[in-house]
């Protein structure tokens, strides 16, 4: 039982605190709320951030907002389109309005962790960008980072690990902008990735021999990316998704409990052929 | 003969004499005590009369005071639960961000004990602001009322009827290392034995809450946090 003068200290204390409380309102920095559409009970997701724009204006812009609303009805219409037809897993993509990361320091490894107890794969976020002259928009772009939520929780053990995939639409600077929804639907980046968080956690999950399509799926898709001169952390990528195509051998090898083809069928060195 | 008898004679008397100068005495004696008695009782009396209304005063002064600080306290309890719910409704809105939610969390840890099982009921919560802000309001209130945080946190623990999320579980195992709950070692150990076992999912499952089933990625995040906390719980 608290005495009379703790708790005539307690509520002064408690005062106070509700006065700091309020006045963090008026500040309201941060962006990154939580996504009211996300799923539990063993759904993969993938987080489709909403995007922002990098001028005052450009939300106006009739193309821009057609981009925006096309990529998120593109995203979760074809949410199967991003699983294996042979080795379908739950999957969702999670419109989360109102979250705007900040960038990497959003994803802290106590957030990123928790995101990971969710079962979120990918996290995506970006900016929009345009040139104003006059009135007239041009030159519209965007800036879309993808989080492989289970490769950056990796990140915190090894630090070259390649969590963050920074991927700029139009990737050549003379494409048209009236393009630039084409190129972004065509995209490989998003079933790769997705691919990547899919087969990570199947691996964590002991689901060796579904994890294994993924991965190699994924770096069949990474391969064309490295070719054509990718950028370091593309190719830092290629060669987490290598290791982890090892890691799933050596684990299944080592699981007691497991008895598929991963045992005696696979090159170890060169799992994926 | 005769000078016998006389000399027996005066003898008695100068015995007769002695006794009565001894009952003289003590008789005297007596009546000193008695007078002296007679003095003490009207002091007695005076100081009862003195004392009775100021004791009379004392004890209704009492429990006078006892009455108005329970009612105060009543009061206090009331008005901290009023503004308790007003952050926990902040906490809970989907406007809220990190930075915000932490900040609310630790305003309701300024509440004290009384904040401990809302911070609880918040590490339940969906997606990643809110339980990570209840993890910093729950540090907080432990820097200043351990005892009372590591008892809730461990029951948190020893609940087996499916309660809490395996999420939650998670939380809890982390803040009992980061508070130092030593009580907490021999629990974690045995739920680190459950752990171990061949159908360990299958145990676990039925323990935490069915919404949100664990698989084995979560028991692997369990089993690591366990040990995490053991460590930091050695002494």
């Amino acid at each position: 039982m608290l005495g009379r003068r703790e708790a005539s200290w307690m509520a002064v204390g408690a005062t106070v605190a509700v006065i700091f409380s309020l006045l963090s309102v008026q500040l309201g920095e941060t962006q990154t709320i939580d996504c009211v559409e996300s799923l539990s009970g063993g759904i993969y997701q993938i987080y489709l951030d909403e995007l922002d724009y990098t001028k005052e204006g450009l939300q106006n812009d009739p193309q821009l907002q057609n981009l925006m609303q096309r990529l998120y009805f593109k995203l979760r219409t074809n949410a199967k389109g991003l699983t294996l037809s042979s080795t379908p897993v739950p999957l969702a993509v999670a419109l989360c309005k109102g979250r705007k990361p900040k960038g990497e320091v959003s994803f802290n490894k106590r957030m990123v962790e928790s995101l990971d107890d969710s079962d979120v794969i990918l996290e995506l976020w970006g900016l929009l960008d345009a040139k104003q002259l006059d009135g007239q928009v041009s030159n519209r772009n965007a800036s879309i980072c993808f989080v492989l939520i289970p490769v950056l929780l990796d990140e915190y053990l090894n630090p070259l690990q390649p969590g963050l995939q920074f991927v700029t639409y139009p990737k050549a600077p003379d494409i048209a902008s009236g393009e630039l929804i084409n190129l972004l639907e065509q995209s490989l980046e998003l079933e790769t990735f997705a691919a990547i968080g899919i087969g990570v956690n199947l691996l964590k999950n002991k689901k060796y021999d579904e994890a294994m399509k993924y991965i190699c799926k994924a770096r069949i898709l990474l391969q064309p990316m490295v070719a054509s001169g990718g950028n370091e952390s593309r190719k830092a990528l290629k060669d987490y998704v290598e290791e982890t195509a090892r890691q799933i051998i050596v684990k299944a090898r080592g699981d007691a409990n497991y008895a598929g083809a991963l045992i005696e069928l696979v090159d170890p060195v060169n799992p994926c052929p | 003969m005769t000078d016998l008898v006389n000399d027996l004679e005066s003898r008695v008397k100068d015995n007769e004499a002695r006794l009565t100068q001894i009952r003289l005495d003590a008789l005297a004696a007596d009546m000193k005590q008695v007078k002296s008695s007679r003095k003490i009782l009207p002091r007695i009396k005076d100081i009862a009369a003195i004392l009775t209304p100021l004791i009379l005063a004392a004890i209704s002064l009492y429990v006078t005071h006892a009455i108005t600080g329970a009612m105060e306290r009543e009061r206090l309890q009331l008005d901290h639960l009023t503004a308790m719910r007003d952050l926990m409704v902040k906490l809970g809105s989907t406007d809220t961000g990190p930075a915000e939610a932490e900040a609310t969390a630790v305003s309701l840890a300024a509440f004290g004990p009384t904040a401990i099982v809302p911070l609880i009921h918040e590490l339940q919560a969906e997606g990643s602001v809110r339980p990570l802000a209840a993890e910093e309001g729950l540090r907080t209130v432990a820097f200043r009322y351990p005892e009372s945080t590591c008892e809730l946190l461990i029951k948190v623990m020893e609940n087996r009827s499916g309660l809490f999320y395996w999420q939650a579980h998670r939380s809890a195992i982390m803040l009992l290392g980061d508070i130092g709950c030593t009580d907490a070692a021999p629990l974690l150990g045995g739920l680190k034995r459950v752990l171990e076992t061949p159908d360990a999912l299958e145990r676990y499952a039925r323990m935490v809450r069915e919404e949100r089933p664990p698989n084995h990625k979560a028991l692997n995040k369990i089993r690591a946090e366990i040990d995490r906390t053991s460590k930091k719980l050695k002494p």
